[in-house]
């Protein structure tokens, strides 16, 4: 279990990390899904004792990563954003040295090296420098550098980025797997769809804050039924305020400004004409129209005015 | 499991990293040799033909000196050597000051004793800062030398006649002597072509080096021994340690960006200790580099180096502590560009100051004072005692404390920068 409370951290004056409160529970797929920069890998260099919490409290299980961060740290596997692997040595060398460096050794080392490349599809390229690897094979390498210790505790930092869809499919096959054997996940990512599939509990994070968590469920229900249209042209957003407001006033504005208009409605396909009809009649100058579905995308967009890859 | 196991996991991975990548290891050990071969070449591969400058400081000023200096000026000798007549104290001050490749000094008395039949002695100052010319030098007055002991045993009753008659070899003799003399001279050379003497004459050869006199005379290696390979080789080997600190402290930057000291901050051992697997993973290279180096030294170019396995292991001491401060170095810096542009600076700094790219003997007194400050050329003093053998093994005892304090000292900074700058702050 991860137990985050009241967590923040800052470089001088910049705030990365600013309160944010949650659990993972085992056997669960917990995500922080946030746009570059919303403040994930602090959080996961803090939980994992690379960074110091500037405040706040972080147990793994019932250890506190501060007081005792050796016995915490044991209790953790961690799959950074980067391929932290050597790469001149090969996949098996690799396992070897992180099993090293996380306590295993003799036979038993030896064994779990074999398991992790059976388990991550390398074992045939096993004796091979990893520099020969493509980029999916180092991917599936890298977690399993982080698995080696049989970890209750498995951190994730945006493990998929950069790779192939089919690699991608793999190794989130991978991390479903650890879960499913009772490990807590903590999984980053910016990818919505990503943790849609993935995860069983999620928090949207931004700027160092959580905008909302809870279970898949829960988040939709956040969203409603309704659909987010985006809208790009020229508009006075005082006029198509009260335009709106006049002819449509079950529409919800989300964001308005000179160059584009974000609404919340119902049955956007039926509703879509009236709308621009409305705003016509009063001026405006459309370009492009596009319409969302439900989804966590459009609570992000709902709760922050702006896209997940913005 | 204990640290010191996590130690020798990392000295093991980075082992293994050096092994599957050899191009690095190559480099070190080509690039020192590269420097020699071109050093070889620009000292001893040229086509013009160096001229040596000897001074003479002719004390006796007889016949028998006059014919002596005058086989300078014969023949092809002449192209190579241009003799000036000065005072010994003049002759003295052109070596000390590196204009002149040598002085001989012949003694006053020495035709005398040459026509006594007793022993008498030149001396020869050289020049260090060159090493070709002086041996030239050398090579003719042992020639020389020889020759004139060869004369004296031959001719004993002949020279002995001259003595007799004309008291002075300045003065002239009889037609009887002289064809008497000749006869006896035809006759004894035909009959002494299989054997050999002694030599009557000896030379004795005073360096003019900057050392003590006391350390001159304790040495092991004789001067007829030391070559430009002998001055040269010593500096290569600290030339690699340079190299080698340079190559391996910048590693610390590729683990960096491949994301490897990060997750290293992240297992349950302080990162200080895979720090240290990386210290001596590198010292382990540069130990196995310079022992191959300094037993090529010893047995294949036959260098007269005393104790070269102890300079050997004293030279991979220096080696460890550099690449444990310039590892520090590194990680003072936010960019790796930064640290490089320093790093290099300071290499260039011990290459060009610290006697690793001219031997410290041809280099400025001014110069030689500098670079017993900077770590190779402290380094490289200690060494070359040791392998001249005018200090034993145990005398490095002292020098070895200050390494192994200067690593230790590098590698708690380089530890805790890292986890400070890297990672939370706890190394």
């Amino acid at each position: 279990m991860i137990k985050v409370e009241d967590l923040y951290k800052s470089y001088g004056e910049t705030v990365a990390v600013d309160g944010i409160s949650f659990t993972a529970e085992p056997g669960r797929i917990f995500g922080l899904l946030g746009p570059n920069g919303a403040g994930k890998t602090t959080s996961i260099d803090c939980i994992s004792g690379v960074h110091k919490p500037t405040s706040g409290r972080i147990l793994v299980g019932d250890l506190d990563i501060v007081r005792n961060a050796r016995q915490a740290k044991a209790q953790m596997g961690v799959v950074p954003q980067e391929v932290a692997l050597y790469e001149e040595v090969s996949a098996r060398e690799n396992l070897h040295f992180w099993g090293g460096a996380c306590g295993l050794r003799g036979a038993d080392l030896k064994s779990r090296a074999g398991e992790v490349l059976e388990l991550t599809g390398l074992i045939d390229r096993a004796d091979d420098a990893v520099k020969k690897f493509s980029g999916g094979m180092k991917r599936r390498l890298n977690f399993g550098c982080g698995i080696m210790h049989r970890p209750p505790v498995l951190l994730l930092d945006e493990p998929s980025v950069g790779i192939d869809p089919q690699s991608r499919v793999r190794l989130l096959d991978l991390v479903r797997e650890q879960a499913s054997a009772g490990v807590t996940v903590l999984y980053t990512t910016h990818y919505m769809e990503e943790a849609e599939s993935l995860c069983d509990e999620l928090a949207i994070i931004d700027h160092g804050t959580i905008l909302a968590d809870g279970s898949l469920d829960e988040l939709r229900s956040l969203v409603g039924e309704k659909d987010m249209v985006k809208l790009t042209g020229t508009f006075d957003p005082a006029e198509v305020s009260r335009a709106l407001g006049d002819n449509l006033p079950e529409i919800e504005i989300m964001e308005s400004d000179e160059a584009a208009l974000l609404v919340s409605m119902s049955d956007a396909a039926g509703n879509l004409a009236a709308l621009l009809g409305v705003l016509q009649e009063n001026g405006v100058v459309l370009r492009e129209t596009s319409v969302r579905r439900p989804s966590l995308e459009t609570l992000f967009i709902k709760m922050t005015g702006k896209e997940l890859r913005e | 499991m204990s640290n010191l196991r996590y130690t020798l996991v990392a000295i093991r991975k980075d082992i293994g990293r050096f092994l599957k990548d050899p191009v690095g290891l190559l480099l070190l050990i080509c690039m020192p040799a590269m420097v020699g071969t071109l050093v070889n070449l620009a000292f001893g591969g040229s086509d013009d033909t160096p001229t040596a400058r000897l001074m003479i400081a002719d004390e006796d000023d007889s016949l028998l000196s006059g014919l002596l200096i005058g086989a300078f000026g014969q023949g092809e000798m002449a192209e190579l050597i241009n003799t000036e007549s000065v005072t010994r104290a003049e002759g003295e001050r052109e070596v000390y000051k590196g204009r002149a490749t040598a002085l001989l000094v012949v003694p006053e008395g020495f035709g005398d004793s040459f026509l006594n039949g007793e022993p008498d002695t030149l001396s020869l100052l050289t020049n260090p800062a060159q090493t070709i010319l002086p041996g030239i030098i050398k090579e003719t007055l042992e020639i020389m030398t020889t020759g004139g002991g060869l004369l004296r045993e031959f001719l004993g009753p002949q020279i002995d006649l001259i003595n007799s008659e004309s008291g002075s070899v300045s003065d002239s003799f009889s037609d009887q002597t002289i064809s008497s003399m000749a006869v006896d001279i035809n006759n004894l050379m035909e009959g002494a072509s299989t054997w050999l003497f002694p030599p009557a004459i000896k030379f004795e050869n005073i360096s003019a080096d900057t050392t003590s006199a006391t350390d001159a005379e304790a040495s092991m290696v004789t001067d007829e021994e030391k070559t430009l390979l002998w001055y040269f080789f010593p500096s290569l080997l600290t030339l690699l340690l340079i190299f080698a600190g340079m190559m391996l402290s910048s590693d610390i930057w590729k683990e960096r960006q491949a994301g490897t000291i990060r997750r290293g901050l992240s297992v349950p051992f302080p990162v200080r200790w895979m720090i240290l697997g990386k210290l001596l993973a590198g010292t382990l290279v540069v130990l196995t580099v310079l022992l191959l180096a300094a037993a090529f030294g010893r047995f294949v170019l036959r260098l007269p180096h005393q104790s070269w396995l102890a300079g050997a292991l004293f030279l991979s001491l220096t080696g460890a502590t550099l690449i444990s401060g310039m590892t520090a170095l590194q990680v003072l810096f936010k960019t790796e560009r930064g640290a490089s542009i320093v790093v290099m600076f300071f290499v260039m700094v011990m290459m060009f100051g610290g006697g690793s790219f001219f031997p410290l003997e041809a280099m400025p007194d001014f110069m030689q004072k500098v670079a017993m400050y900077l770590p190779n050329g402290w380094a490289l003093i200690h060494y070359k005692a040791v392998i001249e053998g005018n200090s034993a093994p145990g005398d490095l005892l002292v020098p070895v404390i200050i390494l192994i304090s200067i690593f230790i000292l590098s590698w708690t900074f380089c530890s805790w920068q890292i986890a400070r700058r890297w990672g939370s702050g706890s190394a």
